[in-house]
């Protein structure tokens, strides 16, 4: 933009006034993502899970659970997600349940670790 | 005609696991069931947890635990439970015998707090240890 077209100057900051012609401005519809579900690219991600106490009718208990949007995609997004671990893990024979213990061990060390 | 009342499941970690590894039986075919509507699921907090210790102790990139957890809370009809502390109150003696670790009590008792008509899971030691008091079952048990 030439110096001439400027129309102040505030500090070290130009600022210029654009012709229409110059920028065509387009405003996109505006959406907000709160509490809601929100599709980035074609994965499904989640907001704002949060806990909420309801009266749980089949055990007569108040309970307190994860009030998270639901999606049956999810189901399909995370199949398979550590497929590609399965054969190391099948040549160590490493079950989900093997897995599940040694995490167990692997955080009471580290609870033991003097912290420093 | 009156329809069968939906059976409750509680959900062990190793089921997800299955899932996330597409090893062989049908664990992801019980998360299409219950999603559907043909059971109803639970699982706690101990889960999430424990799934993260897993998925960290497998060097998963911290970016995509997050992801995975925040898809797992998605999965439709399986609700998760935070324990209360009335839930430990009245712990079978034979559970506090039986148990080797003390977390497959704390799953116990959530699903017996929540009146869960089912265990899944595929670990036979916490099977042995809780079969008498709720049935524990496979995926394949459910569903053949």
């Amino acid at each position: 933009m030439p110096d001439s077209d400027i129309v102040s100057i505030i500090g070290t900051q130009r600022n210029w006034i654009l012709p229409e012609e110059t920028i065509e401005i387009v405003l996109s519809e505006l959406t907000y993502n709160s509490g809601t579900w929100a599709q980035i690219g074609d994965t499904v991600s989640y907001c704002l899970p949060y806990a909420q106490n309801i009266f749980d009718e089949k055990s007569g208990l108040q309970i307190c659970v994860l009030n998270v949007p639901k999606n049956a995609r999810a189901i399909d997004e995370t199949e398979g997600v550590l497929h590609h671990l399965a054969q190391e893990l099948g040549e160590q024979s490493l079950e989900p349940v093997d897995l599940v213990k040694r995490a167990w061990k692997r955080s009471e060390h580290d609870d033991q670790q003097p912290s420093a | 005609m009156t329809s069968s009342p939906q059976l409750r499941l509680y959900i062990d970690t190793n089921i997800f696991l299955d899932h996330f590894l597409r090893r062989r039986g049908k664990s992801s075919i019980l998360f299409r069931e219950i999603a559907n509507g043909r059971f109803a699921g639970v699982t706690s907090h101990f889960t999430l947890s424990e799934l993260t210790g897993v998925l960290k102790e497998l060097r998963v990139p911290h970016a995509d635990i997050g992801r995975i957890m925040g898809q797992v809370q998605a999965f439709p009809n399986v609700q998760i439970v935070f324990h209360d502390q009335n839930m430990f109150l009245d712990m079978p003696q034979n559970i506090l015998d039986t148990c080797v670790q003390c977390r497959d009590a704390l799953h116990f008792m959530i699903a017996k707090s929540l009146a869960a008509d089912r265990i899944v899971t595929r670990d036979s030691g916490f099977k042995n240890a809780v079969d008498s008091i709720i049935q524990c079952v496979t995926p394949e048990q459910l569903i053949p």
